[in-house]
């Protein structure tokens, strides 16, 4: 019975199997039973994360700069906002809401209802309402949001178009969650439910329309029993507040949240203290201190309850604020100088409004400590408004696919102005966004000669001339007719002559191109402030160079081209290219015109009716391409990036930021093909400082009396007047006193410079003020203290106009600089610059403000103590 | 040979056998009732069904196996043709298994499950070179068709299913064991290479046996979300107690992240609601079942009737090992229904049909014949 036997060992596989499985049951339940009583634990909690505080920022005066502060926001909740059509009970009033496509959604609060239920001995609580119910339920007719968009004073209707946007991105999410699955060949019978899954979160899941709700709108939110707002709710968030609102921008910095591509790897380099609430700083002392202002996120658990609310308490960790930030500054005295700089009628020639804002910078340094103690410049922008939304688009624009679009930007509710303003002024060559006192370097003009003078004498070689007759004449450099003039008259008298020949015309010229190239570098031009001031810097750079995308550049040269060839226009086209970046810096309209330029240029040669555009990173930088897109900024065109150098020193403000180069390559009809190249300094390369800088010939006379190739920041200016004032230290200015309540120590480097010629510069500088010199018109008597200082008119050249003028001239800078003493006062040094509209002499602009900040200074208690 | 009455038939029944399928659908229903998540009302759609599955068994009863068997290829080319309707119009947006018939889904490779055991108990009870290496050939082909055609669907497995099927219906025919070695080890080989091919198993299905071997683990979202239903499923096993909770709220709550749970994953579901010893039952249901299912191949002489019991039992047999393995976390997840209790009506339907098959070939007349067939 062969049959018989291969039946019954068949069963016997079979039962051995079925043995095998109901083992295999058996073990989990009985031996793994609490692993899996435990993970079931945690599918009814739900962890909560709390936000931590982020410490403040103070400045050295008390005054809180920025803090966080609880805000309302309002959320839209995609699910119920495609719900809204309501009923009333006629019995107890209470509200339904549509559920289904038809059915309403049967309320708790219902007590009529309720009541029915438990007469008919029902268990189970029916969610919808049945048909014939709802018929006895009156209709209301649509919410009307106006009052709420009253309140927030938008116009009417806008809420809905809000979140009617939301609601259609959720929509798109879903449909490309869809698509991916059929793209990936999803083929289980889960797939449908795993989608709904996904499409139920995100449909319920609240979104944020406003980021920051006014108080009586939330109210009116919250408040609401008839469901008026049903979709919209309000949730409380921290909200980084900055209280003097336009107080030093670009010093303070701003937040914003983590966008989708960093949480990563944040969250591998901090852990826990990253959570996708997580806001960081992205410039300024918000970026430098980030990680110390930065809390602890806390954490908390909750449980289900029996009723089905997460009521139990399981876990609480409350969230550890993060250290407050100390800075050196004192923000009454600074808002005190802002206001006599950019708010006094009388400042004339300086009234000069580049971009619709006047524009300039004071800076005082203790000439001791390097601590930046007044800090005012201007233009300056609103902390307060939404700049971290305009931030999280940008940062969201390039990734807006991926990760199955799962992440949805917030778009920014912002009155006073939209993202394309914004970008406007962002994308300008003197962007509101960069600071004037550390990162916009101009021509120093006359203000660079005590520092000439003190290079000569410490080059220890005799001076050219012990005195030199200056009569007005028509040679270059035009002068005042300044008579018989020495070293320290030439500084009184602002002698361009005097400089301009004794530097490039003595027979001493080839040391002195070498020696004083390295002794400007010595005093601190050319090179970065500080580590703390060039960390701050660095994000600022993200600013001015806003991305736009390759394709928006291509538009507009495309444009441009259409325009001015008309049919004969070559075709532009993004070549796909690997490394090319799909963003790169700058304004794409400029850019755009430029590229077309080149564009038409390539066609007419080569005859190619296309042309194909591409950008790869590059090492390099070129600088007159980088002239042509407008970045000079502190160091893209520095003291030591002279031309004739062979090297181009920056500051490390703007180092270890990658850069583009925009090619374009015409294919041509014979084979080949050419090469356009630009740069595009998004941000700008490493310093390489091996050799030392030396002056090229031509510039000889122009570096002497702080034109031509020489640019610096008021910042800079100040700590090289410093060492004047403290004997040879080389201080650090630096804003940030204290983090924590630990004061940050900075040592100052001792210069080898000889005493004597510090005194023979400062004697040249007493005389400015005091005696015959240039500023000797201001009214220093209201100053109580011994003032040294340096006036300078500095022109603009012509290929660069940071402001946007055009040949009239240009803006002027108006500078003056220089350290004030006085017994039992802390000795400052200090810089201003005014850019202005004409050539009027700095003495009568950039002095008398300087005197007048001056005056105020030392009437506040923080002027006491010191050397 | 004498045509037997239906009345005969019915008497001759193996009630007993009946009986137990009944008893598995009727858990099955409450079974599915617990799933349900109060939107559709599974439970009440699966009764109907169980119902409806009944009746069919009684006409399949009615009907002489040996005349379904005869027109087996009819039957073949109809499921094949249904298969690849399929894939002609369930293609696009709803990954095609189904056909739409109204508001009811039929699932062609259910049906074809059934069809390809009537083939191959016809075609091995006619034909016996299965015993020679070459013409193992033919069932294979018979075989392989439907199996590339539901693989392209692709449900991989119903596809697999069906390959255990062949075995075991080509071993209890006498085919050599050596032969079926060699070819099993081939087979084995090649599917090793299959996988390996890129383009012929979509990823998603390698994630799935990627997913199984690394239970546990938590490498990618991706094996992740795969990982999530059989962490699910061993959760609920492991919360469920000796006794069980019943058909309550609490075994609701308890299963309430469970994908699939009134369909593939019902196991869980079970013995949640009847703990252990419930499990424990049903075990033993499943025991007695197919037992009797060869209990009838045994009684019946007729080598067609043989065939197509012992195909049903192995039907039966693999489905309830594999449904139940793969929910214990004991093998990759595969869609697979467990006879009788998951929800679907083509699987209920193709079930009670099969038994109606087995009931039928029980309740006919022993024919003697000198020895037994296969010896
Ligand atoms: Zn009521
Ligand atoms: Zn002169």
């Amino acid at each position: 019975m062969r049959f018989r036997r291969r039946l019954i060992l068949l069963y016997v596989v079979f039962c051995c199997v079925m043995g095998v499985v109901w083992l295999r049951a058996t073990q989990l339940q009985w031996i793994d039973g609490d692993v899996w009583a435990q993970a079931a634990r945690k599918l009814r909690q739900r962890p909560e994360r709390l936000d931590a505080m982020r410490g403040p920022i103070v400045s050295a005066d008390g005054v809180v700069l920025a803090e966080d502060a609880p805000v309302f926001q309002l959320t839209v909740v995609a699910w119920d906002f495609q719900r809204r059509a309501r009923a009333r009970c006629s019995g107890c009033g209470a509200i339904y809401f549509q559920s289904g496509r038809r059915k309403l959604h049967f309320p708790r609060t219902c007590a009529c209802r309720r009541q029915l239920i438990r007469r008919s001995g029902e268990d189970a609580y029916p969610r919808k309402v049945p048909k014939e119910e709802s018929a006895q339920l009156e209709r209301l007719p649509p919410a009307d949001l106006r009052p709420l968009e009253k309140v927030l004073d938008i116009a009417p209707g806008s809420l809905a178009i809000r979140a009617k946007e939301r609601v259609a991105e959720v929509e798109r999410i879903i449909r490309e969650l869809r698509d991916r699955m059929d793209r990936e060949g999803d083929d289980t019978s889960f797939r449908e439910k795993r989608l709904e899954l996904r499409a139920q979160d995100l449909l319920r899941r609240p979104f944020v329309i406003i980021g920051n709700l006014p108080d009586a709108a939330a109210q009116l939110v919250l408040t609401n029993e008839d469901g008026t707002f049903r979709g919209f709710g309000v949730r409380s968030a921290l909200r980084r507040n900055y209280p003097l609102g336009d107080f030093a921008p670009q010093l303070l910095g701003f937040t914003s949240q983590l966008g989708p591509e960093e949480y990563g790897p944040l969250r591998e380099q901090h852990g826990d203290r990253v959570t996708f609430n997580t806001r960081i700083g992205r410039t300024g002392v918000e970026r430098a201190c980030n990680w110390q202002m930065h809390g602890e996120p806390g954490h908390r658990l909750m449980e289900l309850d029996e009723s089905g609310q997460f009521s139990i308490t399981v876990e609480d960790r409350p969230p550890r604020p993060g250290k407050p930030v100390a800075l050196s500054i004192h923000a009454k005295i600074s808002r005190i100088a802002e206001q006599l700089l950019f708010s006094d009628p009388r400042r004339g020639p300086a009234g000069y409004v580049p971009q619709g804002q006047p524009s300039g910078a004071f800076v005082a340094l203790d000439a001791y400590t390097g601590e930046v103690l007044i800090w005012s410049e201007a233009p300056r922008y609103d902390l307060n408004t939404e700049l971290d939304d305009l931030y999280d688009k940008r940062l969201t624009e390039a990734k807006r696919d991926l990760d199955a679009g799962l992440w949805i930007p917030r778009h920014p509710l912002d009155k006073r102005m939209t993202i394309e303003e914004w970008r406007a002024r962002l994308v300008q060559p003197a962007p509101v966004s960069m600071s004037r006192i550390a990162q916009l370097a101009v021509e120093p003009g006359s203000t660079f000669k005590p520092l000439i003078a003190l290079g000569l004498l410490q080059s220890g070689l005799p001076l050219p001339f012990h005195s030199y007759h200056c009569h007005n004449s028509t040679r270059s450099p035009g002068c005042h007719a300044c008579g018989s003039v020495d070293l320290v008259r030439a500084i009184e008298k602002s002698c361009n002559r005097y400089f301009a020949y004794s530097v490039r015309d003595s027979k001493y010229w080839p040391t002195y191109r070498t020696y004083l190239g390295g002794f400007i570098e010595e005093v601190g031009i050319g090179r970065a402030p500080t580590d703390e001031i060039s960390e701050w810097s660095r994000g600022q750079w993200l600013w001015p160079y806003v991305d736009f995308t390759m394709k928006d550049m291509l538009g507009h040269a495309q444009a441009w081209l259409q325009e001015h060839g008309g049919d004969d226009a070559p075709t532009l086209e993004l070549a796909a290219l690997p490394g090319t970046p799909p963003s790169v810096g700058g304004d794409p309209a400029r850019l755009g015109s430029r590229l077309a330029k080149v564009a038409a240029w390539v066609a007419k040669r080569t005859r190619a009716r296309k042309l194909l555009v591409s950008a790869t990173r590059v090492e390099t930088i070129e600088r007159d391409v980088v002239m042509e897109f407008g970045v000079r900024a502190a160091g893209a065109r520095p003291w030591s990036a002279l031309p004739g150098t062979d090297r181009t020193a920056l500051p490390s403000a703007l180092s270890g930021l990658p850069r583009h180069r925009v090619g374009i390559r015409g294919q041509l009809e014979r084979g080949g093909m050419v090469w356009f190249r630009a740069t595009m300094p998004r941000r700008v390369g490493r310093t390489d400082r091996s050799k030392p800088p030396v002056i090229r010939p031509d510039d000889g006379r122009n570096v002497a009396i702080g034109q031509g190739p020489v640019l610096v920041t008021p910042l800079q200016m100040a700590r090289a007047i410093a060492v004047l004032a403290n004997g040879g230290l080389l201080v650090d200015p630096h804003v940030v006193r204290a983090v924590g309540g630990r004061a940050v120590q900075r040592v100052p480097r001792r210069l080898r410079i000889d005493p004597g010629h510090i005194d023979t510069v400062r004697d040249g500088m007493y005389r400015v003020v005091n005696e015959e010199g240039t500023a000797r018109k201001a009214n220093w008597g209201q100053v109580p203290a011994t003032v040294y200082g340096k006036t300078g008119t500095a022109q603009v050249g012509r290929t660069w106009q940071p402001f946007g003028e055009t040949e009239d001239g240009g803006p002027w800078h108006h500078w003056f600089v220089g350290f004030a003493e006085a017994p039992g006062r802390r000795t400052i040094a200090f810089a201003c610059v005014l850019h202005a509209r004409a050539e009027a002499a700095s003495g009568m602009t950039a002095a008398p403000a300087t005197a007048d900040i001056l005056a105020r200074w030392y009437q506040d208690p923080a002027s006491r103590g010191g050397k | 040979m004498r045509r037997m009455s239906l009345g005969e038939r019915l008497k001759s029944a193996d009630w007993l056998l009946l009986g137990l399928g009944v008893l598995l659908a009727f858990a099955g229903v409450l079974g599915v009732q617990t799933a349900a998540d109060g939107r559709v009302d599974y439970g009440s759609i699966q009764m109907r069904w169980a119902i409806i599955g009944v009746t069919v068994c009684l006409l399949m009863l009615a009907m002489p196996y040996r005349v379904v068997v005869q027109w087996r290829y009819l039957w073949y080319v109809g499921g094949i043709l249904l298969l690849l309707a399929v894939l002609v119009v369930g293609r696009g947006k709803s990954a095609g298994r189904w056909i739409s018939l109204g508001s009811f889904r039929m699932q062609p490779s259910e049906i074809m499950k059934l069809i390809l055991v009537v083939t191959l108990a016809g075609y091995i009870r006619y034909d016996k070179r299965h015993r020679t290496f070459l013409g193992l050939v033919a069932p294979f082909a018979l075989t392989l068709i439907p199996f590339l055609l539901i693989m392209k669907q692709p449900d991989l497995g119903t596809a697999l299913l069906l390959l255990p099927v062949l075995f075991v219906m080509l071993y209890v025919a006498g085919a050599n064991r050596a032969h079926l070695g060699i070819v099993a080890a081939a087979g084995m080989v090649a599917a090793g290479v299959l996988f390996f091919t890129p383009g012929l198993l979509n990823e998603y299905q390698k994630d799935r046996v990627r997913a199984f071997l690394m239970q546990g683990s938590d490498d990618t979202a991706l094996l992740r979300s795969h990982n999530h239903q059989i962490e699910q499923s061993k959760m609920v096993v492991g919360t469920s107690d000796l006794l069980g909770r019943g058909v309550s709220e609490t075994t609701r709550e308890a299963i309430r992240f469970l994908p699939e749970r009134h369909s593939d994953f019902i196991f869980p579901v079970m013995i949640h609601a009847f703990g252990l010893m419930g499990a424990t039952l049903l075990f033993m249901i499943y025991l007695l079942f197919i037992g009797l299912i060869l209990r009838t191949a045994l009684k019946v002489r007729e080598p067609s009737g043989r065939l197509l019991a012992v195909g049903v039992a192995s039907l039966f047999a693999c489905q309830t090992a594999i449904n139940l393995g793969m929910t214990l976390g004991l093998l990759p997840i595969v869609g697979m229904p467990l006879p009788f209790l998951s929800y679907g009506g083509s699987s209920m339907l193709t079930s009670f049909a099969a038994l109606g098959l087995v009931l039928n070939v029980g309740s006919d007349h022993p024919v003697e014949f000198g020895r037994g067939d296969f010896d």
